[in-house]
């Protein structure tokens, strides 16, 4: 008897096939952005759930590319919102700086310190290795704002009391 | 920053990272998450449909409204209150399904955020004119299936049509990569004509009409950081109180509101000296980096960004429409830049 995949199972198949390739390497980006081993994972459930309908349009190949400017994208509006008319924070205040027995760091104490849209651009470009340009279009913004962007992040950085202990960055 | 430093900050970013906890169904449970978010955006829109009725029992109605007939183009339905249109669902629609154009008989339609990045969505709907973008839509080219597309992300839009007693119909719009119109399982191209039009019909409507009286709050909060979600239907010419920025080379923001005269001069240059399809304009320029960042008279936040040192303006992204400051109105900028603080 001759089986016939359905184009909706083929679809569901290869996405799930994607997430288990991938997810984790989606959990770790959106762990840096929210400092939040849960936030990390509704970041990421958001991303995939907002992504999958475009799984057949966009191909394998191009997916990962599409699920990342999804979770960039939603991790700045929800930063976007929160200028609009709200009483604006730029720390989450859900973000737990340290755990009991954890070993942070302080660079990621640091970096939880920087402004929503800051940490997307270093997490864009020193963790996932993007150049300005792949950055500004996964953010939607001009490779300009990306540069100015950077060097305000790098600036907060290098003055932050986090890191202070540190080999000085600017050695 | 040297090489050493980035070589560090690569190295620490990617050592802090702790290890994923198990997630065997994240993929189930995004499956279901997508599902829920679509029967909870249709139920909301049908759930409205009362509202639609309510408001074609008052209107002149043309054939017998039914989504298949196709009744008189030109004698398209005006409404009192484009506002009373049932509103944005909280997530895009479903798009998808056996048609490949839009039918004619819609009584309203809105622009709403889809998939992509986010725009501003104006407070009012499209009552006049729904059969022009109507056929604007059913007359765009269709894409061929092997055209290739640059795989960026950018502004997504759903537009939003309502029929007296029936469904809505999604359109989704892509203002970048190949520019895609979806209808149902037919892709159109190009987003950009689409949403020009609405644009226009828009502000045709608009001119007939007074603005709500809470569009605009009495104190309107702008500054520099009040930025809109993302591209306005809202026009430049159009703004009644905006704000001049500046971001200076050590990344500070500086502001200056715009009086009321220096507003008038700019707005009315605005609409002199602004050309559509324009070109792209955006040239990796360094700071200082100046900007207009207003609200119009309906509501809509509305941000012009100067991205070359020629002194230009993008005032639409979807149109590359860009203002070109005549003389005058570069000496008041100028005064402004000046001025910020």
């Amino acid at each position: 008897m001759d089986h016939k995949v359905l184009p909706s199972t083929a679809g569901e198949d290869g996405f799930a096939s994607f997430v288990a390739a991938r997810g984790d390497a989606l959990w770790r980006a959106a762990w840096l952005l929210t400092g939040d081993h849960h936030l990390a994972e509704d970041l990421v459930q958001t991303a995939l759930a907002k992504s999958w309908r475009a799984w057949s349009r966009v191909g394998p190949d191009g997916f990962e590319a599409y699920v990342r400017r999804v979770l960039f994208t939603t991790y700045t509006a929800w930063w976007r919102r929160k200028w609009n008319g709200e009483h604006p924070t730029d720390v989450l205040p859900e973000v737990i700086l340290a755990q009991p027995g954890e070993d942070r760091g302080d660079l990621i104490a640091a970096l939880s310190l920087l402004p929503r849209g800051q940490r997307a651009v270093i997490v864009l470009r020193f963790f996932e290795d993007l150049t300005e340009r792949q950055t500004a279009e996964t953010l939607g913004i001009s490779p300009g704002t990306v540069k100015s962007q950077t060097s305000r992040a790098l600036a907060a950085l290098r003055s932050s009391p986090r890191l202070q202990r540190e080999e000085s960055i600017d050695d | 920053m040297t090489e050493n430093n980035e070589t560090w900050l690569r190295e620490g970013l990617a050592d802090a990272v702790p290890t994923p906890p198990a997630s065997p169904d994240r993929a189930d449970r995004a499956l279901r998450q997508a599902r829920r978010s679509r029967r909870t955006a249709t139920a909301a829109v049908g759930g409205a449909a009362a509202a639609v009725l309510a408001i074609a029992g008052v209107l002149a109605i043309v054939g017998n409204g039914a989504p298949a007939d196709r009744p008189d183009r030109g004698r398209d339905i005006v409404a009192d209150s484009p506002t009373d249109a049932p509103a944005c669902p909280d997530e895009p629609l479903d798009a998808q399904g056996q048609r490949a154009e839009v039918p004619s008989g819609a009584t309203a339609v809105r622009l709403c955020t889809g998939v992509g990045n986010p725009i501003e969505v104006p407070g009012d709907a499209l009552v006049t004119g729904v059969g022009d973008l109507i056929d604007t839509i059913n007359a765009l080219e269709v894409l061929p299936d092997n055209v290739a597309c640059t795989q960026e992300l950018g502004p997504g839009f759903q537009l939003v049509f309502d029929y007296p007693g029936g469904s809505p119909v999604a359109v989704n719009g892509e203002v970048y990569g190949c520019q895609k119109v979806t209808i149902g399982d037919t892709t159109r191209t190009s987003a950009r004509d689409v949403w020009g039009r609405f644009s226009e019909l828009l502000a045709a409507q608009r001119k007939n009409l007074t603005p709500p009286a809470d569009a605009v709050p009495a104190t309107p909060n702008l500054d520099c950081t009040t930025l809109p979600a993302g591209p306005s239907v809202g026009r430049g010419e159009d703004l009644v109180a905006a704000v001049y920025c500046v971001e200076l080379r050590n990344g500070d923001l500086v502001s200056t509101d715009l009086s009321a005269d220096d507003l008038s001069a700019l707005t009315a240059d605005i609409a002199a000296h602004t050309k559509k399809n324009a070109g792209y304009v955006d040239c990796d320029v360094t700071p200082p980096v100046p900007a207009i960042i207003g609200i119009t008279a309906w509501g809509d936040r509305v941000g012009l960004h100067a991205q070359c040192t020629n002194g230009w303006f993008t005032v639409d992204e979807p149109t590359n429409s860009v203002w070109n400051p005549s003389s005058k109105a570069r000496v008041i900028l100028q005064r402004l830049f000046r001025e910020a603080r």
